[in-house]
Formats: C-alpha cells, structure tokens, sequence
C-alpha cells in the first residue's frame, strides 16, 4: 500500500520505450535471477468481515487484508518463503529434492520428497511470488484482452514498465490487470487487479523491497529443530500430479475472461462429510469463513432455476439449490447463463 | 533522547513575558560551585529513590514479578506436550516452552505487555508531575535551583529507568522459574533455525531492551499527561485508557490503515529479534515509533510544563 502511495508520487522513472511483445518476450525469456526480498499480498475484495485467524495458510487470511513473505530465491531448486505472523513463522524452504515446511505456532516440520524434474511441485497453488502471479495472467492474454504499456512506476526502489491487460467484454468484472516488470532484468515486481471502475487494486501482491544478491546458502538450509513433530510426505512416488483431489463435478465454462469455474456446491456448503475436519488443521477455519461470506449472500432465481448470489467487487458466487456453484470474475449475468447452459448435478443427499 | 537537548525559550519578540527561566535563576546564585553533571546525578538518584522506595511501587513491582512465576507453574500444570498439534488460545510460544524454559519469558514479556507492564509504568509515570503537583511539593521543588527542563528531563530518564527495571524483572523471574520448571537448552527461533543458548540469551537480552524501550515510550506519554493534571490517578486513568484504546483500535481490521500509527502497534514486535535473519524492517520500525512518541511527547511535556503556572 504504502508501495502504491511512494510510486504514485514519484515522477515516472525513465526507460527505453518497450511495446508490449517486447516486454511479454522479455518476461519470457528472462530467467529469474538471484534475489532476496520482501513480498506483501493485499486483497480488498469488498467481503463481509471474516472470523479472524492467526494462521497465515488460512482461506480467511489470504482473501482479506495483507499479507507478508519474506523470499530469499537462489534459483527455483533453491529458494525460501517466510510468512512473518505475530510471535509466529511459517517457513517453505526447498534445497534441492527435498523441502521442508515448518509451522512454528504447531512447532512441525513437514518434510516433502520432491521429484529432481518438476521444480513447480512444491510451490502452492496461490499466487505466492509475482514471477508465478504474473505468468498464470499473461497465459490469459488473447484476442480477449487489450494490452499496452502504461507509463513507467517504480516499484521496491525499481523503474519498472507497467504492463496493462484490459478485457474487451464488460461483462468481466475486471477492470484491468497491471503487471510491472523490472526495467533492468525483466522481472515482475508486482501484480495488481483493478476492478471494474476501480481505482484502487482490490487484489495486490508485489515486493516492497528487493535486492538482487544471492542469498546465503545458510539461509536456505533446513534443519529440523528437536523436539519439533516431523512428518514426511513423499511428492516423488506419484509424479506431483495425483494429489488426491477428487476432479469429479469440476468444469470451467466458457473461455478468456468469462470463465465460469463450475464445481459442486457441497464443496462449498457447510454439511458436507469433508467437513470434520479438526480446528487444528491449517483449513479447519475455512468453514466458518464460508459461513460468513453465505450469510451475506442473497436468494435469486429466473429461468435457469434458484439460488444464492454472492457479489464481491472482483467475484460472483452463485450457488443454486440445484446443488451446483458456479464462481467467475464475471457480472451475475454470466453466471446465470452456465446455470441454464448446464445440467444439474443429481444430488442424493438433498430432499426434494 | 530527552527533553534536556531541545533548545531553551528564547526570548521570542512579542511574546508574552513568561516564568523567568530557571538557567537563569541558577545562575545568580552566589556562592555555589558550578558541576552541572554532578548535581544532575544526584538529582537523578534522587528522583530514582523517590520512586523505588516508594511502598506502592515496590508492592507493584513484586507483583509484577508474581506473574511469570502464576504463568509457568500454571503452563508445566498444562503439560504441553511436543507434537499434539494443540495450540493454547491466545499463548503465542506455548509449544515451543514444553522443549525449552527460556521461552516462558517471551510468553511473559507477550502477555504482560498486554496490560500489567503499561500500568506499571503509567503509574510511575502519571505520578510523575501530578503527585507532586497534588502533594504540593511541586513549587518547592522549583523554588531550589532545579530548573524545570532539567526536573522534567531528570523525570523522564527515572521513569524509563523504572521501565527498564519492571521490564527486566519480568525477563529475569521468568527465566528463573523457566529454566526450573522446563528443560533449557538450544533455542529454536520462530523461523525453525536452532541457535545455541547463549545466543539465545542475548536475544532475550535485546528483547527485553526492546520492551523496556516501548515502554520508555509510554512513559514519556504518561509524562506529557502528567504535567496536564494535579491529580496522579486522573493521570494514570488517562494512560491505560489510551493503551487500551489503541490496543482496541489495532485489532480492527477496518481500521489497519492507521495501525502503525497507534503507540502500541509495534509492541509485539519484539518477535523480530526471534527470526533468522533478524527482521530488520520490523525492528527499525517499532524503534522510529518509540523514537517519535518519546519526542512528541517529550516536547509536549516541555512546552507545558515550561509555560505552565504552577500553583501547588
């Protein structure tokens, strides 16, 4: 935030000029290089308040408010996050085919086995650096969206480009993606989501500082500290790809920006058997944060049935009492349109 | 650092004739030899047994000391024990103290920061000019040679000399009462890393310099108070309610924007000191917010007290 306030009163710093291609080639291209720096994640997504939790892998704590790590990046085999809480850590660090996770409020070490030839494994699925953030937002880039280069900002101390990713269809919610790359070494510093008429980010994530010196192997060495419960999990065996989830009622319709993600709503619903899951689980307070986002949710219904709608400033949720809910950054219209478009799932567990 | 270095009142055009400044009135006493540092010490020592032989406050302080030990009899009754994955609500450290004593001082320090440190050291502090404006014993204090810059400065280094005092009883109790009741050994960080104990010893040492530096802090807010009032308890009232309040407004989200603003924001974060690497950012930060709170209120506490028209 305060990162936004300093570039924004700061003239724009001087560059060679760069077109788009170029700046997509460059970020293609460019490898990322050793660096050690401070990565802040905010998200302002106009949500009811949530139940708050210390747990930085929290559902609740990842869609609300701001969010620190600390990276210390040698190459992708050799890197470490740290998630800074109050009087707590929770440290990812990989070393090679090996990486640890360590919680310290639950004072356990979770040792994953990695496959040598798939360095992405071990990363979560959420945007946690901008290197990952920005590539799953260029792979968007089509005959959808405008793109250009805005005027340059400085982002961590950096001159960096600004790259604007608009989508076409107002029916998106979003308004624009801006994506800043690193004057110097074509990095991305920061990725933020306008929503639609916005002019403040409602999603950021982006270093607030950053120096490209490579960071002390002694910082990305793991020990298990005594007396702290290690357990093991092997990523290896299973080709880092079979992680268990169950695909079954998953679908994304249509494409580009409208992309409608269709998912059975008792993934969503409180009720469901994948529920009893202990307060003690990094996710256990993920139901009572989805019981507050669909307490503020209210009832629609037209010819593609009935349900509740859930509107953010960047999100619909629309959860029919078919038993399906259909999630998009998209206007209700949209979602309204993949209801009629799909069949309900039969429910066996819903009387009619 | 205190209210002594800021630049005396000057005889400004067109101001209104103010109290007649004490450098001055030192300065036509005839007869009295010139050591400026040694009577400033001994002012000091003064002001320091004032305080410390104070019953109340020696009555707090015991009390004060009572608390590490009530937690860590109360936590080895707990038997955490390593691995169960329970996390004892509100106990940061909780699970990390079953393998290693020392850290009952950070789950001290945590906890009594919340409360029982700032009433300690408001106190003293809302005591400071109050209680003496209420005994009455102000303007005898000013009719000797003191000079009320240097009283008010030779104020505020005994009331962060008690801070550091409170704050180090905690640390000292709570390391005793640990290393009795847990195994102490290497210490493991919030980051995973293991240190040796020694090491980990003088990062308590700097976390404890830390806490008392927050608190020097609320003192000298506790000062500034002081010199408004000739009632000590309206004072101290007004210092916890301040604390409170701004504990109050930091827990709400709606309101982040102004957190670390707020005096006691940076308070926890002492925790800086436990990761490896140390978090500079964090620590750097939390000392500028102590570093401004003392210098606001300390030339408030100036401007008021210098300007102010004592009658009792």
């Amino acid at each position: 935030m305060a990162g936004t306030l300093i570039s924004a009163a700061q003239a724009a710093p001087g560059l060679p000029a760069r077109s788009p291609a170029q700046l997509l080639a460059e970020v293609a291209s460019s490898t990322t290089p050793p660096l050690t720096g401070t990565v802040v994640e905010t998200a302002a997504f106009g949500l009811p308040a949530l139940p708050a939790t210390g747990n930085p892998t929290s559902l609740s704590s990842l869609i609300t408010g701001s969010h620190t790590i600390r990276v210390w990046y040698a190459s992708p085999g050799h890197f470490r996050l740290a998630a800074p809480e109050s009087l707590s850590e929770s440290d990812l660090i990989r070393n090679g085919s090996t990486a640890w996770l360590w919680q310290s409020t639950l004072n356990k070490v979770t040792k994953f086995a990695l496959p040598a030839h798939a360095p992405q494994t071990a990363v979560p699925e959420q945007p946690m650096t901008p290197q990952q953030a920005a590539q799953q937002a260029l792979a968007a880039v089509g005959p959808t969206t405008t793109v250009r280069v805005a005027s340059n900002v400085t982002v961590a101390g950096q001159a960096a480009y600004a790259l604007v990713l608009a989508p076409k269809d107002a029916r998106s919610l979003i308004g624009q993606v801006q994506i800043d790359i690193d004057g110097r070494n074509g990095v991305p510093l920061r990725l933020q989501i306008f929503a639609r008429g916005a002019s403040s980010p409602a999603f950021q994530v982006g270093y607030t500082a950053i120096a490209f010196v490579r960071p002390a192997s002694a910082e990305l060495s793991f020990t298990p500290p005594p007396g702290s419960a290690v357990s093991q999990v092997n990523l290896a065996a299973g080709d880092g790809t079979g992680t268990g989830h169950a695909t079954s009622g998953f679908a994304a319709i249509g494409s580009g920006w409208l992309t409608v993600l269709k998912l059975p709503s008792s993934m969503l619903t409180p009720g469901a058997p994948a529920r009893a899951s202990s307060s003690s689980s990094p996710y256990g307070d993920s139901t009572a944060v989805l019981n507050a986002l669909l307490g503020s949710a209210r009832h629609v219904h037209g010819a593609w049935g009935s349900g509740r709608l859930l509107r953010t400033s960047l999100v619909s949720v629309l959860i029919t009492d078919q038993g399906s809910a259909f999630v998009g950054a998209v206007q209700p219209s949209v979602l309204y349109a993949a209801a009629a478009a799909s069949p309900a799932v039969p429910t066996s567990g819903q009387a009619p | 650092m205190s209210t002594a270095d800021l630049p005396a009142p000057g005889p400004a055009p067109g101001a209104a004739p103010g109290p007649v400044p004490a450098e001055r009135a030192e300065a036509v006493l005839p007869g009295v030899k010139p050591r400026p540092v040694w009577s400033y010490l001994r002012f000091f020592r003064s002001e320091l047994r004032l305080i410390f032989l104070r019953r109340r406050n020696l009555l707090l302080l015991a009390v004060t000391a009572a608390f590490p030990l009530l937690i860590g009899i109360a936590l080895r009754l707990a038997a955490p024990r390593p691995g169960n994955g329970g996390n004892g609500p509100g106990v940061a450290f909780f699970n990390s103290l079953a393998g290693n004593g020392v850290f009952l001082t950070f789950i001290a320090l945590s906890s009594l920061l919340i409360l029982v440190l700032p009433i300690v050291v408001s106190v003293v502090a809302g005591d400071s000019v109050a209680g003496e404006a209420g005994y009455g014993t102000l303007r005898y204090l000013l009719a000797v040679p003191a000079g009320r810059t240097r009283l008010l400065s030779v104020k505020l280094l005994a009331i962060a000399a008690w801070g550091l005092c409170a704050t180090f009883v905690v640390s000292a109790v709570a390391l005793v009462v640990g290393a009795i009741l847990f195994p102490v050994g290497p210490v493991t960080l919030l980051s995973g890393v293991t240190v040796p104990l020694a090491e980990g010893l003088l990062r308590l040492l700097f976390v404890t310099l830390y806490v008392a530096a927050a608190m020097a802090a609320l003192g000298a807010v506790g000062l500034a108070i002081s010199t408004l009032t000739e009632h000590a308890i309206g004072a101290i009232a007004a210092v916890m309610v301040l604390v409170v309040a701004s504990e109050v407004v930091d827990q709400v989200p709606q309101l982040a924007a102004i957190g670390p603003y707020l005096p006691t924001h940076w308070w926890l974060s002492f925790d800086s000191v436990l990761r490896a690497p140390v978090d500079t950012y964090g620590l750097l930060h939390g000392l500028l917010s102590f570093g401004v709170y003392l210098v606001l209120a300390g030339s408030f506490a100036w401007a008021r007290f210098t300007s102010a028209d004592v009658t009792s």
